[in-house]
């Protein structure tokens, strides 16, 4: 007599009839099941994705089948227990296709999680789609899947070679980034403004993370004041879950050296302690200089600078400023339909003899201003704004403004008259009392100045 | 690399002056606008926008706002898109959420996307006065010549020609 059939091989029978994608993974989060349905969806045979660990990531840099797996991962919240629905990406097909999915998180004997089925739709509702048509907001994983799509284009935009130069000074930059990448300590940046502070933070922040969860906090110390910094960095040093994830990355608080006072032995205190992300700071000036002169405190000066970078001020390395020019215009060029081929040498000697105190910024303004400008294919020396063609002694003389008084004193008067208008609601009583007139005088200067017929019945509109 | 943005008031100096600086407020009812125009409406312009296009299209002439944005968790993801355009477009520009306690867990999120300052319930205007007001203190006074500079002292700057900006309307 044959043996009846147990209920696991019936239930694993049952699944593979099905259409439906299912697999589950075990408290270990290892596959330990997939039906026949989620392989194909897949393009994957089951035994080589059965035993595998899936961790909840999004990282490009790693094997094909360890980007299957980690697609695969349920978000943390239903590995901890939680039932929910969300995104699951099938990372192998192409285009990667993300389909709606229903995570039901399995209880042990003990009540401690002990794995999740995951039920995907079957792709012939709505629940399948294309990755990069519009997600459901509502989703916490369509949330989770923009952020690494996003997380991933910056770790590609945010690398050390792509701070151009070959000057000295930024030779020296990249090799600092390269080793503020490589370890975990605090990172002081200092230079001038415009320099690319925040931009060399945050290209040590992708060197080190890549595209995986690693959030980059920034704080700007100068703005925010006591207050707010105190509890946004309390709030960031308690917690160690951010969004779901576990709490990792860097805290860049901006112009450090702006910070208040009364902030810089409590923030030393809390940064010395188990605060959870690395610490990255800029600032225009040295703490080590501002610690002599008795405006900085010694401890936190420290705990900030482990390991300083100097961004060069753009003045200081003009041998680079052909191809720094060249590489914004290029970045002009991808952001709309205007293609240019460079400069003119009429232009670049413009651009090398001018002294760029507002540096890297300053420099992709005035490209920007003059990619607008110019009508190509080079950009010319007239297509430069005028502070840079005629150089910092230039610039001091300016232009003689000349005016029509007559007509220049109609439109201020007729701009106040407006908007006392505006002020008043359109009620005329009012706006002649907010210009100091008389009503009978306001009527008649709206009249002369062609605003209004300014006969009293027009006004029962706006009276009230 | 980076990308930068022209400040328009800003043709003698490097970087944003008080004429590339505004509040702009991203809501749907007007509660923020209202209360921030009253307390700052003499010191500060305060523009209204219902759209984000509307929003970018302000940008273009505040380069250096401080932009309020009421947020939800339905707008949350679709707002990291545009907090992204915002962050590579125009880095000057400062961003505040003012948000329901349930975007709490979202808030380093949105740190990440540029945001500077996250308020949550009960609606306090005290921080983003206290923002704005650094914001307005930390910008130099733009170079105007003198149409620009008679303009800029015109009373009632919230009702001008262009859109609640001070400056002198376009010939």
């Amino acid at each position: 007599m044959p043996r009846p059939k147990s209920s696991t091989d019936r239930l694993s029978q049952l699944a593979d009839a099905t259409e439906q994608p299912i697999y589950a993974i075990d408290e270990r989060q290892r596959i330990v099941f997939i039906n026949a349905a989620c392989a194909a969806w897949l393009g994957v045979a089951a035994e080589k994705l059965l035993g595998q660990e899936c961790r909840y990531h999004s990282r490009a840099d790693v094997a094909s089948g360890e980007r299957i797996t980690a697609a695969l991962c349920p978000p943390p919240h239903a590995l901890a227990g939680q039932r929910m629905t969300g995104e699951i990406l099938a990372a192998s097909a192409d285009p990667a296709e993300s389909r709606h999915a229903e995570f039901i998180p399995l209880s042990g004997p003990d009540g401690k999680p002990a794995g999740v089925m995951v039920f995907v739709d079957d792709g012939v509702g709505s629940g399948a789609r294309r990755i990069g048509r519009a997600p459901n907001p509502a989703e916490p994983e369509d949330l989770h899947l923009r952020l690494q799509r996003i997380r991933s284009r910056r770790a590609n935009r945010y690398q050390i070679d792509r701070l151009l130069g070959s000057s000295p000074a930024i030779r020296q930059a990249r090799a600092q980034a390269g080793l503020a990448a490589m370890s975990d300590v605090s990172v002081l940046i200092i230079g001038p403004p415009g320099s690319g502070r925040q931009h060399m933070a945050r290209t040590i922040h992708y060197q080190q993370w890549g595209d995986r969860d690693a959030l980059l906090i920034p704080l700007a110390c100068s703005l925010l004041g006591a207050d707010l910094l105190r509890s946004a960095i309390a709030a960031l040093g308690q917690t160690d879950e951010l969004a779901g994830a576990p709490a990792r990355g860097t805290l860049l608080l901006s112009n450090v050296d702006a910070l208040p006072v009364e902030l810089h032995r409590e923030l030393g205190e809390c940064l010395q302690g188990d605060f959870p992300l690395r610490v990255m700071a800029t600032a225009q000036r040295r703490l080590d200089e501002l610690v002599e002169s008795g405006r900085y405190d010694t401890e936190l000066a420290a705990v900030l600078s482990t390991l300083v970078v100097d961004m060069p001020a753009l003045a200081g390395r003009i041998d680079d400023l052909a191809l720094l020019a060249q590489a914004a215009l290029e970045d002009e060029n991808s952001a709309g339909a205007k293609q240019l081929q460079g400069f003119s040498h009429a232009a670049l000697d413009r651009l090398a003899a001018f002294h760029w105190p507002g540096n890297m910024d300053e420099l992709y303004q005035v490209i920007q201003q003059s990619h607008r400008q110019a009508a190509g294919p080079l950009i010319e020396e007239a297509d430069l704004p005028h502070r840079i063609r005629v150089g910092p002694e230039g610039a001091v003389k300016t232009k003689e403004t000349t005016i029509v008084l007559d007509d220049f004193l109609n439109r201020i008067e007729i701009e106040l008259i407006e908007r006392a208008m505006k002020r008043a609601k359109g009620n005329k009583a009012r706006a002649a009392r907010l210009l100091g007139l008389t009503r009978p005088r306001l009527y008649r200067r709206l009249r002369q100045l062609g605003l209004a017929d300014g006969a009293p019945a027009d006004e029962s509109a706006g009276e009230t | 690399m980076m990308t930068s943005t022209y400040w328009p008031a800003a043709d003698r100096r490097a970087g944003p002056t008080r004429a590339d600086f505004g509040l702009v407020v991203y809501e749907r009812s007007g509660w923020w606008a209202r209360r921030l125009r009253a307390c700052l409406g003499e010191l500060i312009d305060v523009a209204e926008v219902r759209s984000v296009d509307e929003l970018l299209s302000r940008l273009e002439t505040l380069p250096a706002a401080i932009v309020v944005v009421e947020l939800d968790l339905r707008a949350l993801e679709a707002s990291l898109a545009w907090l992204e355009i915002i962050d590579r477009r125009w880095p000057e520009v400062r961003v505040v959420v003012v948000a329901c306690r349930g975007l709490s867990a979202y808030e380093p999120i949105l740190r990440e996307f540029g945001v500077i300052h996250f308020e949550t319930a009960p609606r306090s205007l005290k921080h983003l006065e206290q923002l704005a007001r650094r914001r307005h203190a930390s910008l130099g006074e733009p170079r105007l010549g003198l149409v620009e500079r008679i303009w800029s002292r015109l009373p009632w700057p919230q009702h001008g020609h262009r859109g609640g900006s001070n400056r002198p309307p376009l010939e």
